[in-house]
Protein backbone atom coordinates (compact mmCIF):
# COMPACT_ATOMS: atom_id res chain seq x y z
CA UNK A 1 0.00 0.00 0.00
CA UNK A 2 3.07 2.18 0.26
CA UNK A 3 3.26 5.01 -2.22
CA UNK A 4 6.91 5.84 -1.57
CA UNK A 5 6.13 9.21 -0.10
CA UNK A 6 9.45 9.56 1.63
CA UNK A 7 12.01 9.97 -1.09
CA UNK A 8 15.23 10.77 0.66
CA UNK A 9 16.84 12.19 3.70
CA UNK A 10 18.96 15.30 3.61
CA UNK A 11 21.24 17.05 6.01
CA UNK A 12 19.73 19.18 8.72
CA UNK A 13 19.66 22.88 7.85
CA UNK A 14 21.11 23.81 11.21
CA UNK A 15 24.11 21.60 10.58
CA UNK A 16 24.61 22.97 7.08
CA UNK A 17 24.38 26.58 8.09
CA UNK A 18 26.45 26.08 11.21
CA UNK A 19 23.88 27.73 13.43
CA UNK A 20 25.12 28.37 16.93
CA UNK A 21 28.68 27.43 16.17
CA UNK A 22 30.28 25.43 18.91
CA UNK A 23 27.16 23.55 19.92
CA UNK A 24 26.87 19.85 19.34
CA UNK A 25 24.23 18.56 17.01
CA UNK A 26 22.74 15.13 17.23
CA UNK A 27 20.66 13.10 14.85
CA UNK A 28 17.46 12.18 16.68
CA UNK A 29 16.18 8.62 16.49
CA UNK A 30 12.97 8.47 14.46
CA UNK A 31 10.25 6.05 13.52
CA UNK A 32 8.45 6.84 10.28
CA UNK A 33 5.39 4.86 9.26
CA UNK A 34 2.80 5.31 6.57
CA UNK A 35 -0.86 4.59 6.05
CA UNK A 36 -3.10 5.42 3.11
CA UNK A 37 -4.01 8.66 4.84
CA UNK A 38 -0.82 9.96 6.39
CA UNK A 39 2.82 9.69 7.33
CA UNK A 40 3.52 9.42 11.04
CA UNK A 41 6.91 10.60 12.28
CA UNK A 42 7.97 10.04 15.87
CA UNK A 43 11.26 11.61 16.96
CA UNK A 44 13.08 11.37 20.27
CA UNK A 45 14.26 14.78 21.46
CA UNK A 46 15.08 14.45 25.15
CA UNK A 47 15.76 17.74 26.88
CA UNK A 48 14.18 19.93 24.20
CA UNK A 49 11.56 22.31 25.55
CA UNK A 50 8.46 22.66 23.35
CA UNK A 51 9.27 26.33 22.71
CA UNK A 52 12.77 25.42 21.48
CA UNK A 53 11.43 23.09 18.83
CA UNK A 54 11.29 24.26 15.23
CA UNK A 55 9.43 22.25 12.61
CA UNK A 56 9.28 23.42 9.00
CA UNK A 57 7.82 22.01 5.84
CA UNK A 58 8.85 23.93 2.78
CA UNK A 59 9.31 22.93 -0.83
CA UNK A 60 8.64 19.31 0.02
CA UNK A 61 11.29 19.22 2.72
CA UNK A 62 10.48 18.60 6.34
CA UNK A 63 13.04 19.77 8.86
CA UNK A 64 13.06 19.31 12.61
CA UNK A 65 15.41 21.31 14.80
CA UNK A 66 15.47 21.25 18.58
CA UNK A 67 17.72 23.42 20.69
CA UNK A 68 18.92 22.26 24.08
CA UNK A 69 20.05 24.79 26.64
CA UNK A 70 22.71 23.23 28.84
CA UNK A 71 21.61 23.38 32.44
CA UNK A 72 25.00 22.74 33.99
CA UNK A 73 27.22 25.41 35.46
CA UNK A 74 30.35 25.91 33.35
CA UNK A 75 32.59 24.61 36.12
CA UNK A 76 30.48 21.51 36.85
CA UNK A 77 32.44 18.50 38.01
CA UNK A 78 31.27 15.41 36.14
CA UNK A 79 31.51 12.04 37.87
CA UNK A 80 29.98 10.49 34.79
CA UNK A 81 29.27 12.09 31.43
CA UNK A 82 27.58 9.97 28.80
CA UNK A 83 25.85 12.68 26.87
CA UNK A 84 26.90 16.22 26.20
CA UNK A 85 24.21 18.84 25.84
CA UNK A 86 23.45 19.61 22.24
CA UNK A 87 20.68 20.24 19.78
CA UNK A 88 18.95 17.92 17.38
CA UNK A 89 18.50 18.33 13.66
CA UNK A 90 17.21 16.16 10.85
CA UNK A 91 15.48 16.72 7.51
CA UNK A 92 13.51 14.58 5.13
CA UNK A 93 12.39 15.09 1.59
CA UNK A 94 8.74 14.20 1.27
CA UNK A 95 7.98 15.72 -2.10
CA UNK A 96 4.81 17.69 -2.70
CA UNK A 97 2.65 14.96 -1.22
CA UNK A 98 1.78 16.42 2.17
CA UNK A 99 -1.18 18.64 2.95
CA UNK A 100 0.87 21.18 4.90
CA UNK A 101 -2.17 22.99 6.28
CA UNK A 102 -3.24 19.88 8.16
CA UNK A 103 0.15 18.88 9.67
CA UNK A 104 -0.22 18.41 13.40
CA UNK A 105 2.45 18.09 16.06
CA UNK A 106 2.41 16.80 19.61
CA UNK A 107 5.26 16.87 22.09
CA UNK A 108 5.25 14.72 25.20
CA UNK A 109 7.96 13.30 27.48
CA UNK A 110 10.69 14.30 25.04
CA UNK A 111 9.00 12.67 22.08
CA UNK A 112 7.68 14.60 19.09
CA UNK A 113 4.82 13.05 17.13
CA UNK A 114 4.14 14.58 13.72
CA UNK A 115 1.10 13.65 11.68
CA UNK A 116 1.57 14.49 8.03
CA UNK A 117 -1.68 13.98 6.11
CA UNK A 118 -1.33 13.22 2.41
CA UNK A 119 -2.91 15.32 -0.27
CA UNK A 120 -5.92 13.72 -1.98
CA UNK A 121 -4.08 13.15 -5.26
CA UNK A 122 -1.61 10.68 -3.78
CA UNK A 123 -4.04 8.67 -1.67
CA UNK A 124 -4.82 5.22 -3.01
CA UNK A 125 -8.31 5.06 -4.48
CA UNK A 126 -10.63 2.11 -4.62
CA UNK A 127 -12.53 1.83 -7.87
CA UNK A 128 -15.92 0.28 -7.52
CA UNK A 129 -17.17 -1.74 -10.41
CA UNK A 130 -20.85 -1.26 -11.07
CA UNK A 131 -22.81 -4.33 -11.79
CA UNK A 132 -24.16 -4.04 -15.32
CA UNK B 1 24.58 -7.08 2.39
CA UNK B 2 25.35 -10.75 2.78
CA UNK B 3 27.88 -11.85 5.30
CA UNK B 4 27.94 -15.52 4.42
CA UNK B 5 26.94 -17.41 1.31
CA UNK B 6 23.69 -19.32 1.46
CA UNK B 7 23.98 -23.05 1.10
CA UNK B 8 20.37 -23.87 0.43
CA UNK B 9 20.62 -24.92 -3.22
CA UNK B 10 23.44 -27.36 -2.56
CA UNK B 11 21.46 -30.61 -2.98
CA UNK B 12 17.95 -31.55 -3.94
CA UNK B 13 17.42 -33.56 -0.77
CA UNK B 14 15.17 -32.40 2.03
CA UNK B 15 17.26 -31.20 4.96
CA UNK B 16 16.87 -32.82 8.34
CA UNK B 17 14.40 -31.16 10.66
CA UNK B 18 17.07 -30.00 13.07
CA UNK B 19 19.12 -28.30 10.42
CA UNK B 20 16.17 -26.42 8.95
CA UNK B 21 15.43 -25.03 12.42
CA UNK B 22 19.00 -23.93 12.64
CA UNK B 23 18.69 -22.15 9.32
CA UNK B 24 15.74 -20.16 10.54
CA UNK B 25 17.50 -19.02 13.67
CA UNK B 26 20.59 -18.26 11.68
CA UNK B 27 18.61 -16.27 9.14
CA UNK B 28 17.08 -14.22 11.93
CA UNK B 29 20.52 -13.50 13.23
CA UNK B 30 21.73 -12.60 9.77
CA UNK B 31 18.76 -10.33 9.26
CA UNK B 32 19.67 -8.54 12.46
CA UNK B 33 23.25 -8.16 11.32
CA UNK B 34 22.13 -6.92 7.90
CA UNK B 35 20.00 -4.30 9.57
CA UNK B 36 22.86 -3.23 11.76
CA UNK B 37 25.23 -2.91 8.83
CA UNK B 38 22.64 -1.23 6.65
CA UNK B 39 22.00 1.32 9.32
CA UNK B 40 25.68 1.95 9.70
CA UNK B 41 26.49 2.32 6.02
CA UNK B 42 23.32 3.84 4.66
CA UNK B 43 23.00 6.49 7.31
CA UNK B 44 26.34 8.28 7.49
CA UNK B 45 25.01 10.27 10.42
CA UNK B 46 24.79 7.16 12.50
CA UNK B 47 28.21 7.54 14.01
CA UNK B 48 28.85 6.04 17.41
CA UNK B 49 27.85 8.63 19.94
CA UNK B 50 25.11 10.18 17.88
CA UNK B 51 21.73 9.60 19.39
CA UNK B 52 19.91 7.69 16.74
CA UNK B 53 19.79 4.37 18.46
CA UNK B 54 23.26 3.45 17.39
CA UNK B 55 24.79 5.21 20.38
CA UNK B 56 23.17 5.96 23.68
CA UNK B 57 20.07 3.87 23.53
CA UNK B 58 21.30 0.65 22.05
CA UNK B 59 21.99 -2.10 24.50
CA UNK B 60 23.19 -5.66 24.08
CA UNK B 61 20.50 -8.17 23.26
CA UNK B 62 17.85 -5.66 22.26
CA UNK B 63 17.69 -3.97 25.66
CA UNK B 64 18.00 -0.26 26.13
CA UNK B 65 20.68 1.61 27.97
CA UNK B 66 19.76 5.21 28.79
CA UNK B 67 22.60 7.74 28.88
CA UNK B 68 23.49 9.27 32.24
CA UNK B 69 25.25 12.35 33.49
CA UNK B 70 26.34 12.60 37.13
CA UNK B 71 27.43 16.00 38.40
CA UNK B 72 29.12 16.61 41.72
CA UNK B 73 27.92 20.03 42.77
CA UNK B 74 28.72 22.08 45.82
CA UNK B 75 25.58 21.23 47.75
CA UNK B 76 24.12 18.32 45.85
CA UNK B 77 24.75 15.53 43.40
CA UNK B 78 22.72 15.62 40.21
CA UNK B 79 21.98 12.53 38.14
CA UNK B 80 20.39 13.07 34.74
CA UNK B 81 19.05 10.31 32.54
CA UNK B 82 17.70 10.60 29.02
CA UNK B 83 14.44 8.70 28.91
CA UNK B 84 12.42 10.00 25.95
CA UNK B 85 9.03 8.38 25.60
CA UNK B 86 9.06 6.72 29.00
CA UNK B 87 5.80 7.04 30.89
CA UNK B 88 6.65 8.57 34.31
CA UNK B 89 4.32 5.98 35.88
CA UNK B 90 6.60 3.25 34.57
CA UNK B 91 9.72 4.78 36.03
CA UNK B 92 11.20 3.48 39.31
CA UNK B 93 13.82 5.34 41.29
CA UNK B 94 15.18 3.70 44.44
CA UNK B 95 18.06 4.49 46.77
CA UNK B 96 19.43 1.85 49.10
CA UNK B 97 22.57 2.73 50.95
CA UNK B 98 24.63 4.63 48.42
CA UNK B 99 23.23 2.83 45.41
CA UNK B 100 20.81 4.72 43.19
CA UNK B 101 18.82 2.53 40.81
CA UNK B 102 16.84 3.94 37.90
CA UNK B 103 14.72 1.33 36.16
CA UNK B 104 11.55 1.06 34.15
CA UNK B 105 9.84 0.15 30.93
CA UNK B 106 9.72 1.97 27.66
CA UNK B 107 6.71 0.78 25.73
CA UNK B 108 6.14 0.73 22.03
CA UNK B 109 2.84 2.51 21.44
CA UNK B 110 3.00 2.42 17.66
CA UNK B 111 -0.24 1.75 15.93
CA UNK B 112 -0.44 -1.49 14.01
CA UNK B 113 -2.39 0.00 11.13
CA UNK B 114 0.81 1.74 10.09
CA UNK B 115 2.12 -1.03 7.94
CA UNK B 116 4.85 0.61 5.88
CA UNK B 117 8.00 1.47 7.79
CA UNK B 118 10.54 3.95 6.45
CA UNK B 119 12.58 4.27 9.62
CA UNK B 120 12.50 2.24 12.81
CA UNK B 121 15.27 3.52 15.02
CA UNK B 122 13.66 3.93 18.41
CA UNK B 123 14.35 1.25 20.98
CA UNK B 124 11.87 -0.17 23.44
CA UNK B 125 11.95 -2.48 26.42
CA UNK B 126 13.12 -2.66 30.01
CA UNK B 127 16.08 -0.73 31.31
CA UNK B 128 18.07 -0.42 34.50
CA UNK B 129 20.97 1.80 35.42
CA UNK B 130 22.80 1.65 38.76
CA UNK B 131 24.81 4.55 40.07
CA UNK B 132 27.05 4.30 43.09
CA UNK B 133 26.81 7.60 44.92
CA UNK B 134 29.82 9.05 46.70
CA UNK B 135 29.93 8.90 50.50
CA UNK B 136 29.03 12.60 50.67
CA UNK B 137 25.51 11.78 49.43
CA UNK B 138 22.63 11.94 51.90
CA UNK B 139 20.34 9.19 50.65
CA UNK B 140 17.55 10.46 52.92
CA UNK B 141 17.25 13.63 50.87
CA UNK B 142 16.55 12.72 47.27
CA UNK B 143 14.36 14.67 44.86
CA UNK B 144 13.37 13.57 41.38
CA UNK B 145 11.58 15.21 38.49
CA UNK B 146 10.89 14.20 34.92
CA UNK B 147 10.57 16.81 32.20
CA UNK B 148 10.78 16.69 28.41
CA UNK B 149 12.08 13.13 28.52
CA UNK B 150 14.91 13.85 30.94
CA UNK B 151 14.90 12.52 34.50
CA UNK B 152 16.75 14.66 37.05
CA UNK B 153 17.54 13.15 40.44
CA UNK B 154 19.06 15.47 43.02
CA UNK B 155 20.73 14.01 46.08
CA UNK B 156 21.66 16.42 48.83
CA UNK B 157 25.09 16.21 50.40
CA UNK B 158 25.71 15.66 54.09
CA UNK B 159 26.38 18.93 55.81
CA UNK B 160 29.80 19.55 57.18
CA UNK B 161 31.58 17.14 54.90
CA UNK B 162 34.95 18.75 54.80
CA UNK B 163 38.27 17.22 53.89
CA UNK B 164 40.06 16.09 57.06
CA UNK B 165 43.74 16.78 57.21
CA UNK B 166 45.79 13.82 58.37
CA UNK B 167 49.01 14.84 60.11
CA UNK B 168 52.14 12.87 59.34
CA UNK B 169 54.13 11.45 62.24
CA UNK B 170 57.71 10.97 61.29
Amino acid sequence: MSTQTLTKESRGPAVNEGLRAGTRWYVPAVDITETDEELLLVAELPGVKPEDLDIQYQGGELSITGQVTPSYPPNARFLLSEYAAGGYSRSFELGETIDSARISAEHKDGVLTLRLPKIEAVKPRRITVKAG
Amino acid sequence: MKLLPKKREKTGSVPARGSSMFNEVFNDFQFGMDRLFDRFFHDPWATPGSRNGWGGWTGVGGGIHPSLDVIDGEKELTVKAELPGVDPNELDITVSGNLLVISGQKRDSREEKHSAYYRSERMFGAFERRVELPSTANSEKVHADFKDGVLTVRVEKHEGVKPKKIPLHP
